[in-house]
């Protein structure tokens, strides 16, 4: 089992207590967790705030159901991805050096054909049949984000939760790509090391994933009952009730350090966002305007400074958050942050919560999606970013009193795992 | 039934996880004073949640000409639909004086990077119930606009939103725009601003507060159920506030209908402030030079992009929040005409259509 980035302890076994107990071999956690497939597993080691692990030289893929709490607690019947550490909401994240040789090999444990694939490329398994197993070698295409998903009835099988991110790294240069339009090398080039982009260049270690999809539970429903879902009918009428991120929502999706960058001015973070769900999203970034340095996959010749974007179903997009001192904070823009701001910093409000760190949200503003099940506001698509200093201290060293994120020792203690056998 | 279980997790009872979630849902009331306050430059009042009824060039299917809004007004007694445009200049520090008439509001400065406190999202700061000053310094020249973050998906369809123009130096005729012979500052004459808006009216019957609810996060029954605010399908289209009859008659409205002479340079302001995909037809060539409020082109932030032009007639599609500032340029005199098609947040679905105009005379 994987764990995920929580801020608390809890108990495993709670989860069976809304289900009945012994109907569960193994009980998972959703988030993301990071597999290195490939040559080079150290480059990718500490990548996403995720727990990265080397997969053995054939990683082994399942596809199988589970139930899934969303953020209300509603059990939702899915199928998804596992590997020998259980199952995962979404797929564990691959990642993987350009021109490395690859080996899956996919197993269907369900009672219809699945399918796996690397969407946009010719990599994919065709129909598994139930029961059955196919090997799936291939060379790890140009850097970037891709999507990985079973193809089949689309978009129904992904829809159900079939989905994940292969990320490719280039085996060389200062950038996520191989040869780079020269504007979006030069952003990158310029990270840390120009007047207007003081502190430190971006380092593969500052990534985070957001993967966005929408459940409309219905179907999942239709699923659960084995029936087969004729695509067209739900393409028709798909009303989803729940919006996640990373196969969380709310709250849940938002203060979560896998999700959520955080870092000092000047501490740049890369953003690789997909959409496996069937609906738009406009993606807006609280705080400071992000680069748009890949759109479907290519690097941008001119790359925007925006606040928000539009990914639509299976879109990809790759966002620099440049981390610069919000610019329109008031009084003078030299000042830092730990002056400019002494009384916010020290602030706490009736729950007895400081205002340190400095969060800002990233949400979708196609606004239904911050809904789950109609309501509950904001218990959807949303996220959220940290400022946790000025480019040379942390406000917890300038004597601030922040509310602390867990280290990854907490939260791989906090989030264990529970085998419940019947 | 599924082998596994896959697990939302626990928040622990009486924990700071557990006070962290309810600021998420219910969040904070305001401090008593705006903290780390700087002098301003310019000042405003809003008053947040005021409700005007709009009149519709058509009968809703109860009968009714007229849709409930709720905008910000201003406190002379203003009350607009979108509401009133703040106007600025770069580089002024701004205060906002915010009062509410039915709280919990906030307002959120979009685009504008204020501090935490400032930028009006409640589950990271607070939302007013009585009175706050905002205050921000907004130093890039650019098209912004500011809204209700409080049950955003209702309060923003209702109307509480507006404008937020952050001109250059030079004030409101120029423009922020790649142009190294003149500082990267251009002159317009005629400014025409395109809030395109949707609106659903089974939306406006629904309470301030409506499907929040106060869940405790690890009880499944004390969330709220059949809300409806997943489910938007908008029926009223409106261009600046100048609701569409249908899709063929052309608004004339002056909100949403420009003016300029041949020779002149237009500056369009196009903001997508609904939950529809938006495609847009103008009929001229238009050359976006920025987006989001950021010139592009221009250095520093902005010499990683470059202006682009949109061939006159060729459709483009923005998605809700996204803003291009486009000039044209029209040569002779005759009309450009201006359609938006909303689509449905699946794109699969026209919902409806307007269509306005700039007349070159």
């Amino acid at each position: 089992m994987h764990e995920q980035a929580d801020r608390t302890r809890d108990t495993a076994s709670q989860g069976a207590a809304t289900l009945r107990r012994g109907q569960f071999l193994k009980i998972g956690l959703t988030g993301l967790v990071a597999v290195a497939i490939g040559s080079e597993a150290k480059l990718v080691s500490g990548l996403l705030g995720a727990r990265a692990s080397a997969a053995p030289a054939v990683y082994d893929i399942t596809i199988t159901d589970a139930m899934v709490e969303m953020i209300n607690l509603d059990p939702v019947y899915h199928w998804v991805f596992a590997d020998a550490t259980g199952p995962h909401l979404p797929g564990p994240a691959l990642h993987a050096l350009e021109g490395d040789t690859i080996e899956l090999r996919i197993t269907n444990t369900l009672d219809e054909a699945h399918a796996f694939a690397i969407d946009g490329t010719a990599i994919a398994t065709g129909p598994i049949p139930p029961g059955q197993s196919r090997t799936l070698s291939f060379t790890a295409p140009a850097p970037g984000t891709y999507v990985y998903l079973d193809p089949l009835n689309a978009p129904v099988n992904r829809l159900l939760g079939l989905y994940g991110v292969l990320i490719v790294l280039p085996s060389a240069g200062s950038t996520p790509y191989t040869g780079p339009p020269p504007r979006l090398q030069r952003l990158f080039d310029d990270l840390g090391t120009t007047a207007h982009f003081p502190g430190e260049p971006w380092i593969p270690e500052r990534t985070r994933v957001w993967q966005v999809h929408s459940v409309d539970s219905r179907w999942n429903a239709l699923a659960a009952a084995g029936r087969t879902i004729d695509a067209a009918a739900l393409v028709a009428d798909y009303r989803p009730d729940f919006f996640t991120l990373n196969g969380q929502s709310g709250y849940f999706a938002s203060h979560n350090s896998r999700n959520a960058p955080e870092g000092r001015v000047g501490q740049p973070f890369l953003i690789r966002i997909t959409n496996t769900g069937l609906m738009a999203h406009s993606l807006h970034l609280h705080g400071n305007h992000f680069y748009l340095c890949a759109v479907g996959g290519v690097p941008q010749a001119s790359v925007r400074m925006i606040d928000s974007w539009r990914i639509g179903p299976l879109d990809r997009a790759d966002w620099v958050m440049p981390f610069i001192r919000p610019p329109d904070i008031a009084g003078p823009a030299t000042r830092p942050l730990r002056q400019a701001l002494r009384q916010e910093l020290s602030y706490r409000d009736s729950y007895g919560l400081s205002q340190c760190p400095l969060e800002f949200p990233m949400h979708c503003h196609m606004e239904p999606s911050q809904t789950a099940k109609g309501g509950n506001y904001p218990g959807g698509l949303v996220t959220h970013w940290e400022i946790t200093g000025d480019l040379d201290l942390d406000f917890a060293a300038a004597g601030f009193d922040c509310e602390a994120t867990p280290a990854p020792a907490e939260i791989a203690a906090a989030a264990g795992t529970v085998h419940v056998h019947g | 039934m599924a082998e596994f279980l896959i697990r939302r997790r626990r928040v622990v009872p009486d924990s700071t996880d557990e006070a962290m979630f309810d600021k998420f849902i219910q969040p904070p009331a305001e401090p008593s004073r705006t903290l780390d306050r700087v002098p301003a430059d310019v000042f405003f009042r809003r008053n947040v949640g005021d409700g005007i009824d709009i009149p519709l060039p058509f009968r809703l299917p109860d009968g009714k000409d007229k849709l409930r809004m709720w905008v910000v007004g201003n406190p002379d007694g203003t009350r607009t639909f979108p509401s009133e445009a703040i106007r600025v200049r770069a580089g002024q520090t701004v205060h906002v004086e915010t009062t509410t008439s039915i709280g919990p509001h906030t307002i959120h400065w979009h685009g504008v990077e204020g501090s935490p406190m400032n930028d009006g999202v409640g589950k990271h700061s607070f939302e007013i119930r009585g009175r706050y000053t905002y205050q921000f310094t907004p130093r890039d020249p650019g098209f912004f606009f500011y809204h209700c973050h409080r049950n955003t998906p209702l309060h923003f369809e209702m109307g509480l939103y507006g404008a937020l123009i952050v001109d250059p130096p030079q004030g409101p005729g120029y423009v922020s725009a790649l142009s190294p012979a003149t500082n990267d500052v251009v002159p317009y004459q005629s400014e025409v601003i395109w809030v395109c808006g949707a609106q659903d009216p089974r939306w406006h019957e629904f309470s301030h507060n409506h499907a929040i609810g106060s869940p405790d996060p690890n009880d499944p029954k004390s969330f709220t159920t059949g809300g409806g605010l997943g489910d938007w399908k908008p029926t009223v289209f409106n261009i600046t506030g100048a609701v569409a009859k249908d899709g063929a008659t052309v608004i004339t409205d002056p909100r949403a209908m420009g003016r300029a002479r041949p020779g002149q340079t237009v500056l369009v302001r196009l903001l997508n402030a609904s939950y529809a995909i938006q495609e847009y037809r103008i009929g001229a060539d238009a050359l976006v030079i920025a987006q989001d409020g950021r010139a592009l082109g221009v250095p520093p932030y902005g010499a990683y992009s470059e202006p682009f032009t949109i061939p006159a007639g060729k459709p483009f599609q923005l998605t809700s929040a996204m803003r291009h500032d486009i000039l044209l340029r029209p040569a002779a005199p005759g009309v450009i005409p201006f359609q938006v098609d909303y689509w449905d947040w699946q794109g699969a679905t026209l919902r409806g259509r307007a269509k306005t105009q700039i007349v070159v005379a």
